[in-house]
């Protein structure tokens, strides 16, 4: 979440700090216990001020969204912390990154892919978008 | 039937909200609901080989293997390079320049395809930046491609979309392929 105004004060950047350094449940009993967070919360799941309708788009969502990881019939299990994942880290590791960490872990490993990626002739009838 | 290319910004969020379906934040539940729809909508959902790359050695995991059964990877075409690199003296960055040449002149893996209907980015400064350029692009491109043979001459700019702005613009009918 972007801040946008004037300079923050020093105590509003020192509590910020030490929230960056939370985990994703040490954030949630944060907002537990100081519920003016929830205001400004990104999360999706359960924001105060959500009509019943966006509640069950959001519930429809990720209902359909299990039921296809349940119908995946490759063997394959679901991620865990302890597995290698993105970045030689393991996947608990990588979700404990901040966003703009995450993202540049992606560049660094696209980048060094597309250097080396050749190009290749497309068909002379290939279907091309209409504008 | 109507092909989009997720950039990789996209790609690594659907990812990371498929592994916290419980704790979504509001873009996770955006880039999901547009991969939801696309599916239904029986869309050809792309994502650069490069990306597909990066997640194929974590396909034992169900998350990215099933990400993946969405998704087709999109090659490089002839002419992407090129084009990026005129891409890039309009002020594009090199990976923005080559995201968007490989919306234009990429193709699939049997080269049955040139181009993509819409590139879909969460990358507000790419989108703010084609949106300004776009006019003298069409230019560019057009000059480009006259130069060339079939079917690299019909290679069209695609639409770029916000994920928050893909079902406004799609309802609008603006997506179509010939």
């Amino acid at each position: 979440m972007t801040i946008v105004g004037s300079a923050s004060s020093r105590h509003v950047q020192q509590v910020a700090e030490l929230v960056r350094r939370l985990d994703w449940d040490e954030i949630q009993q944060l907002i537990r216990l100081v519920p003016q967070l929830q205001a400004g919360s990104e999360i999706a799941t359960g924001q105060p001020g959500d009509s019943a309708q966006e509640i069950r788009h959001r519930e429809d969502l990720v209902r359909w969204v299990r039921d296809r990881m349940a119908q995946y019939t490759t063997p394959a299990r679901p991620m865990q912390n302890e597995d290698a994942f993105l970045g030689g880290m393991t996947v608990e590791a990588y979700f404990a990154l901040p966003e703009a960490e995450r993202e540049r872990i992606w560049d660094e490993l696209y980048a060094g892919a597309i250097e080396t990626s050749q190009e290749h002739e497309v068909k002379p009838d290939a279907v091309v978008p209409a504008r | 039937m109507p092909s989009y290319l997720l950039d990789k910004s996209v790609a690594r969020r659907i990812v990371e909200a498929l592994y916290h379906l419980d704790k979504l934040s509001s873009e996770e539940m955006t880039v999901l609901n547009l991969w939801h729809h696309l599916q239904v909508e029986g869309a050809r959902l792309f994502v650069p080989t490069e990306a597909v790359h990066i997640l194929q050695r974590f396909a034992h995991l169900v998350e990215i293997g099933v990400f993946l059964s969405t998704v087709e990877p999109f090659r490089l075409g002839r002419y992407v390079k090129r084009w990026a690199r005129r891409l890039r003296q309009h002020g594009f960055t090199r990976e923005d320049a080559l995201v968007l040449a490989l919306a234009t002149y990429g193709t699939d893996s049997t080269g049955d395809i040139l181009g993509v209907d819409a590139l879909i980015t969460l990358d507000k400064p790419l989108l703010n930046h084609f949106r300004v350029h776009q006019a003298e692009l069409q230019i560019r491109l057009l000059a480009m491609t006259r130069q060339f043979s079939r079917p690299y001459c019909r290679a069209t700019l695609p639409v770029m979309l916000h994920p928050d702005r893909f079902f406004k613009e799609a309802s609008s009918g603006g997506l179509s392929h010939s």
